[in-house]
Protein backbone atom coordinates (compact mmCIF):
# COMPACT_ATOMS: atom_id res chain seq x y z
CA UNK A 1 0.00 0.00 0.00
CA UNK A 2 1.69 3.70 -0.70
CA UNK A 3 2.14 6.71 1.79
CA UNK A 4 -1.12 8.04 0.53
CA UNK A 5 -2.99 5.07 0.14
CA UNK A 6 -2.06 4.35 3.70
CA UNK A 7 -2.84 7.62 4.69
CA UNK A 8 -6.67 7.29 3.44
CA UNK A 9 -7.06 3.86 5.43
CA UNK A 10 -6.16 5.82 8.68
CA UNK A 11 -8.77 8.95 8.13
CA UNK A 12 -11.71 6.64 6.72
CA UNK A 13 -10.94 4.10 10.17
CA UNK A 14 -10.90 6.98 12.08
CA UNK A 15 -13.87 8.87 10.20
CA UNK A 16 -15.92 5.05 10.57
CA UNK A 17 -15.25 5.10 14.40
CA UNK A 18 -16.44 9.04 14.79
CA UNK A 19 -19.34 7.86 12.06
CA UNK A 20 -20.72 5.40 14.17
CA UNK A 21 -20.04 6.72 17.63
CA UNK A 22 -21.10 9.75 17.46
CA UNK A 23 -24.09 8.67 15.16
CA UNK A 24 -23.70 10.81 12.76
CA UNK A 25 -26.11 10.08 9.96
CA UNK A 26 -29.11 8.69 12.61
CA UNK A 27 -32.13 10.69 11.50
CA UNK A 28 -34.29 12.61 13.97
CA UNK A 29 -37.31 9.99 15.38
CA UNK A 30 -39.69 12.19 13.53
CA UNK A 31 -38.43 10.94 10.58
CA UNK A 32 -38.18 7.65 11.28
CA UNK A 33 -42.00 7.54 12.30
CA UNK A 34 -42.56 9.36 8.98
CA UNK A 35 -40.54 6.70 7.62
CA UNK A 36 -42.66 3.66 9.24
CA UNK A 37 -46.10 5.11 8.33
CA UNK A 38 -45.15 5.75 4.65
CA UNK A 39 -45.15 9.40 4.45
CA UNK A 40 -41.88 10.45 3.47
CA UNK A 41 -40.26 10.63 -0.21
CA UNK A 42 -38.99 7.77 -1.86
CA UNK A 43 -35.42 8.98 -1.82
CA UNK A 44 -35.08 9.21 1.90
CA UNK A 45 -37.70 6.05 2.34
CA UNK A 46 -34.74 4.28 0.78
CA UNK A 47 -31.79 5.73 2.45
CA UNK A 48 -34.23 4.85 5.68
CA UNK A 49 -34.83 1.58 4.99
CA UNK A 50 -30.73 0.92 4.16
CA UNK A 51 -29.59 2.45 7.68
CA UNK A 52 -32.42 0.65 9.70
CA UNK A 53 -32.36 -2.43 7.76
CA UNK A 54 -29.33 -2.86 5.96
CA UNK A 55 -26.90 -0.68 8.13
CA UNK A 56 -28.68 -2.53 11.02
CA UNK A 57 -28.05 0.34 12.90
CA UNK A 58 -28.65 -0.35 16.54
CA UNK A 59 -29.95 3.14 17.98
CA UNK A 60 -32.57 3.30 15.13
CA UNK A 61 -33.95 0.22 15.00
CA UNK A 62 -34.38 0.54 18.68
CA UNK A 63 -36.36 3.93 18.25
CA UNK A 64 -38.32 2.57 16.01
CA UNK A 65 -39.23 -0.59 18.05
CA UNK A 66 -39.94 2.16 20.72
CA UNK A 67 -42.43 3.71 18.50
CA UNK A 68 -44.02 0.75 17.22
CA UNK A 69 -44.51 -0.30 21.03
CA UNK A 70 -46.06 3.45 22.09
CA UNK A 71 -48.16 3.35 18.81
CA UNK A 72 -50.33 0.09 20.36
CA UNK A 73 -52.67 -0.10 22.77
CA UNK A 74 -51.38 0.50 26.63
CA UNK A 75 -52.71 -2.85 27.69
CA UNK A 76 -50.44 -4.84 25.38
CA UNK A 77 -47.51 -3.65 27.03
CA UNK A 78 -45.85 -6.56 28.05
CA UNK A 79 -45.49 -7.69 31.23
CA UNK A 80 -41.55 -7.53 30.77
CA UNK A 81 -41.60 -3.79 30.18
CA UNK A 82 -43.86 -2.92 32.80
CA UNK A 83 -41.51 -4.79 35.60
CA UNK A 84 -38.68 -3.23 33.98
CA UNK A 85 -40.13 -0.06 34.72
CA UNK A 86 -40.90 -0.53 38.03
CA UNK A 87 -37.26 -1.97 38.98
CA UNK A 88 -35.81 0.99 37.59
CA UNK A 89 -37.63 3.49 39.20
CA UNK A 90 -37.03 1.89 42.49
CA UNK A 91 -33.43 1.35 41.71
CA UNK A 92 -32.68 5.05 40.76
CA UNK A 93 -34.49 6.30 43.28
CA UNK A 94 -32.51 5.00 45.98
CA UNK A 95 -29.69 4.82 44.07
CA UNK A 96 -30.52 8.56 43.63
CA UNK A 97 -30.87 9.80 47.60
CA UNK A 98 -27.72 7.88 48.37
CA UNK A 99 -26.40 10.40 45.88
CA UNK A 100 -27.32 13.03 48.01
CA UNK A 101 -25.77 12.02 51.01
CA UNK B 1 -40.13 14.24 22.34
CA UNK B 2 -39.91 15.63 25.72
CA UNK B 3 -36.91 18.36 26.91
CA UNK B 4 -35.23 17.16 29.91
CA UNK B 5 -33.21 20.53 32.65
CA UNK B 6 -29.96 19.26 32.97
CA UNK B 7 -29.81 21.25 35.49
CA UNK B 8 -32.46 19.47 37.51
CA UNK B 9 -30.90 16.31 36.54
CA UNK B 10 -27.34 17.05 37.52
CA UNK B 11 -29.35 18.26 40.78
CA UNK B 12 -30.13 14.62 41.15
CA UNK B 13 -34.39 15.65 40.88
CA UNK B 14 -36.11 12.01 41.63
CA UNK B 15 -38.99 13.22 39.14
CA UNK B 16 -36.81 14.60 36.41
CA UNK B 17 -34.94 11.97 36.56
CA UNK B 18 -38.00 9.38 36.82
CA UNK B 19 -39.68 11.71 33.48
CA UNK B 20 -36.19 10.76 31.47
CA UNK B 21 -36.08 7.02 32.50
CA UNK B 22 -39.90 6.88 30.65
CA UNK B 23 -39.17 8.30 27.84
CA UNK B 24 -35.69 6.62 27.65
CA UNK B 25 -36.01 3.15 28.99
CA UNK B 26 -37.76 1.27 25.96
CA UNK B 27 -35.40 2.44 23.83
CA UNK B 28 -32.18 1.51 25.76
CA UNK B 29 -33.56 -2.32 26.78
CA UNK B 30 -34.57 -2.75 22.51
CA UNK B 31 -30.93 -1.25 21.76
CA UNK B 32 -29.02 -3.78 24.60
CA UNK B 33 -31.53 -6.81 24.08
CA UNK B 34 -29.60 -6.74 20.31
CA UNK B 35 -26.44 -7.49 21.35
CA UNK B 36 -27.54 -9.61 24.78
CA UNK B 37 -30.38 -11.96 24.34
CA UNK B 38 -30.82 -13.41 27.80
CA UNK B 39 -33.99 -10.96 29.24
CA UNK B 40 -32.81 -10.56 32.88
CA UNK B 41 -29.23 -9.99 31.90
CA UNK B 42 -30.18 -7.06 29.66
CA UNK B 43 -32.27 -5.77 32.33
CA UNK B 44 -29.78 -5.79 34.28
CA UNK B 45 -27.47 -3.94 31.52
CA UNK B 46 -30.33 -1.35 31.17
CA UNK B 47 -30.61 -0.63 34.97
CA UNK B 48 -26.97 -0.22 35.18
CA UNK B 49 -26.88 2.19 32.61
CA UNK B 50 -29.10 4.55 33.92
CA UNK B 51 -27.17 4.01 37.28
CA UNK B 52 -24.41 4.79 35.42
CA UNK B 53 -25.95 8.38 33.52
CA UNK B 54 -26.58 9.68 37.38
CA UNK B 55 -22.89 9.17 38.54
CA UNK B 56 -22.06 10.89 34.80
CA UNK B 57 -24.21 13.35 35.08
CA UNK B 58 -22.02 16.29 36.42
CA UNK B 59 -19.87 15.62 33.41
CA UNK B 60 -22.53 15.88 30.98
CA UNK B 61 -21.04 17.91 27.85
CA UNK B 62 -24.05 19.86 26.23
CA UNK B 63 -22.89 19.54 23.05
CA UNK B 64 -23.54 16.02 23.35
CA UNK B 65 -27.81 14.95 23.58
CA UNK B 66 -29.16 13.14 26.62
CA UNK B 67 -29.76 10.72 23.69
CA UNK B 68 -26.04 10.22 23.13
CA UNK B 69 -24.96 10.48 26.73
CA UNK B 70 -27.06 7.30 27.10
CA UNK B 71 -27.03 5.21 24.61
CA UNK B 72 -22.85 6.00 24.64
CA UNK B 73 -22.87 4.43 28.43
CA UNK B 74 -25.39 1.49 27.31
CA UNK B 75 -22.77 0.59 24.55
CA UNK B 76 -20.11 0.84 26.58
CA UNK B 77 -21.91 -1.43 29.51
CA UNK B 78 -22.24 -4.04 26.91
CA UNK B 79 -18.75 -4.28 25.76
CA UNK B 80 -17.50 -4.07 29.64
CA UNK B 81 -20.70 -7.32 29.43
CA UNK B 82 -18.66 -9.03 26.70
CA UNK B 83 -15.29 -8.52 27.65
CA UNK B 84 -15.59 -10.26 30.69
CA UNK B 85 -16.51 -12.93 28.96
CA UNK B 86 -14.19 -16.00 27.91
CA UNK B 87 -11.94 -14.17 25.22
CA UNK B 88 -12.28 -15.32 21.56
CA UNK B 89 -9.29 -16.32 19.35
CA UNK B 90 -9.06 -13.16 17.33
CA UNK B 91 -9.42 -14.11 13.74
CA UNK B 92 -9.15 -12.15 9.98
CA UNK B 93 -13.00 -11.89 10.34
CA UNK B 94 -13.62 -8.67 10.68
CA UNK B 95 -12.83 -8.17 7.06
CA UNK B 96 -14.46 -10.67 5.57
CA UNK B 97 -17.45 -8.79 4.65
CA UNK B 98 -19.64 -10.01 7.09
CA UNK B 99 -19.67 -7.12 9.79
CA UNK B 100 -20.68 -5.06 7.14
CA UNK B 101 -23.19 -3.06 9.46
CA UNK B 102 -23.20 -1.06 12.79
CA UNK B 103 -25.05 -4.37 15.03
CA UNK B 104 -21.95 -6.44 13.17
CA UNK B 105 -18.98 -3.93 14.44
CA UNK B 106 -20.74 -3.21 17.44
CA UNK B 107 -20.67 -7.06 18.03
CA UNK B 108 -16.84 -7.58 16.67
CA UNK B 109 -15.57 -4.72 18.89
CA UNK B 110 -17.46 -5.64 21.79
CA UNK B 111 -16.26 -9.85 21.72
CA UNK B 112 -13.07 -9.37 20.39
CA UNK B 113 -9.73 -6.63 21.06
CA UNK B 114 -11.59 -3.17 19.65
CA UNK B 115 -10.14 -2.43 15.92
CA UNK B 116 -8.60 0.38 18.00
CA UNK B 117 -6.01 -1.79 19.93
CA UNK B 118 -5.05 -4.48 16.75
CA UNK B 119 -4.88 -1.71 13.81
CA UNK B 120 -2.66 1.39 13.58
CA UNK B 121 -3.84 3.53 15.48
CA UNK B 122 -4.99 7.37 13.93
CA UNK B 123 -4.87 8.93 17.47
CA UNK B 124 -7.39 12.10 18.04
CA UNK B 125 -7.72 13.81 20.71
CA UNK B 126 -11.61 14.15 22.27
CA UNK B 127 -11.92 17.56 21.35
CA UNK B 128 -10.32 16.52 17.68
CA UNK B 129 -13.35 13.90 17.85
CA UNK B 130 -15.71 16.57 18.31
CA UNK B 131 -14.77 18.82 15.93
CA UNK B 132 -14.94 15.92 13.33
CA UNK B 133 -18.00 14.91 14.27
CA UNK B 134 -19.21 18.21 14.17
CA UNK B 135 -17.69 17.93 10.32
CA UNK B 136 -19.37 14.68 9.61
CA UNK B 137 -22.85 15.91 10.62
CA UNK B 138 -22.38 19.39 8.64
CA UNK B 139 -21.72 16.88 5.43
CA UNK B 140 -24.64 14.70 5.99
CA UNK B 141 -26.69 17.60 6.55
CA UNK B 142 -26.13 18.70 2.84
CA UNK B 143 -26.16 15.55 1.36
CA UNK B 144 -29.87 15.26 2.99
CA UNK B 145 -30.98 19.07 1.79
CA UNK B 146 -29.59 18.06 -2.13
CA UNK B 147 -31.59 14.56 -1.74
CA UNK B 148 -28.15 12.97 -2.52
CA UNK B 149 -29.59 10.25 -0.36
CA UNK B 150 -27.90 7.41 -3.08
CA UNK B 151 -24.45 8.83 -2.46
CA UNK B 152 -25.25 9.28 1.56
CA UNK B 153 -25.62 5.05 1.57
CA UNK B 154 -22.37 4.50 -0.62
CA UNK B 155 -20.41 6.84 1.41
CA UNK B 156 -22.13 5.57 5.10
CA UNK B 157 -21.32 1.81 3.75
CA UNK B 158 -17.36 2.69 3.16
CA UNK B 159 -16.62 5.18 6.05
CA UNK B 160 -19.01 4.24 8.72
CA UNK B 161 -19.20 0.49 8.01
CA UNK B 162 -15.69 -0.03 6.45
CA UNK B 163 -17.21 -1.86 3.21
CA UNK B 164 -14.66 -1.97 0.82
CA UNK B 165 -14.94 -0.35 -2.59
CA UNK B 166 -15.55 -3.44 -4.21
CA UNK B 167 -18.14 -4.61 -2.10
CA UNK B 168 -20.01 -1.31 -3.11
CA UNK B 169 -19.42 -1.94 -6.87
CA UNK B 170 -21.90 -5.36 -6.63
CA UNK B 171 -24.31 -3.88 -3.34
CA UNK B 172 -24.79 -0.13 -5.35
CA UNK B 173 -25.02 -0.77 -8.80
CA UNK B 174 -22.07 1.46 -9.35
CA UNK B 175 -19.84 0.96 -12.14
CA UNK B 176 -16.85 0.17 -11.13
CA UNK B 177 -14.00 0.22 -8.18
CA UNK B 178 -12.67 3.57 -10.09
CA UNK B 179 -15.90 5.34 -9.87
CA UNK B 180 -16.28 3.86 -6.36
CA UNK B 181 -12.73 5.58 -5.24
CA UNK B 182 -14.09 8.82 -6.80
CA UNK B 183 -17.07 8.89 -4.73
CA UNK B 184 -14.95 8.59 -1.72
CA UNK B 185 -12.34 10.67 -2.72
CA UNK B 186 -14.56 13.87 -3.23
CA UNK B 187 -16.12 13.16 -0.17
CA UNK B 188 -12.51 13.27 1.97
CA UNK B 189 -12.00 16.77 -0.12
CA UNK B 190 -14.78 18.10 1.56
CA UNK B 191 -14.34 17.27 4.68
CA UNK B 192 -11.00 18.58 4.64
CA UNK B 193 -12.92 21.95 3.21
CA UNK B 194 -15.21 22.01 5.91
CA UNK B 195 -12.43 21.22 8.35
CA UNK B 196 -10.50 24.23 7.37
CA UNK B 197 -13.75 26.39 7.57
CA UNK B 198 -14.01 25.19 11.34
CA UNK B 199 -10.55 24.91 12.52
CA UNK B 200 -9.54 29.22 11.54
CA UNK B 201 -7.05 28.94 14.16
CA UNK B 202 -5.38 25.62 13.20
CA UNK B 203 -5.31 23.88 16.09
CA UNK B 204 -7.32 20.95 15.24
CA UNK B 205 -6.51 19.68 12.12
CA UNK B 206 -2.74 20.68 12.12
CA UNK B 207 -2.03 18.29 8.75
CA UNK B 208 -4.19 20.31 6.53
CA UNK B 209 -2.16 23.88 6.88
CA UNK B 210 1.15 22.16 6.46
CA UNK B 211 2.80 23.56 2.97
CA UNK B 212 1.58 21.21 0.10
CA UNK B 213 -1.33 19.67 2.12
CA UNK B 214 -4.80 19.85 -0.23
Amino acid sequence: MSGAEERIDQMTFTLGQVWREMRVSCPHPDLLLAWKEGSLEPGASDYLEFHVNEAECPYCQAVVEDLERRGKDAAEESALLEELRESLLSSTRTFLRDQKK
Amino acid sequence: MSEFSIAKLQALDEGEWARLQEEYFPRIYFYVKKSIKEHQTAEDVVQDTFLGAVRGISNFKEEYTLDQFLFGIARNRIIDFFRKKKPIPISSQGDDGKNRSYLGLERFASERRSPDESAVAFEISTAKREALGKILKVFVQELWESEEFQKLKVLEFLLALGGRNKEAVAKFGIRDEKAVAGIKFRALERLRALARQMDPSHEWFEGLWKPGAR
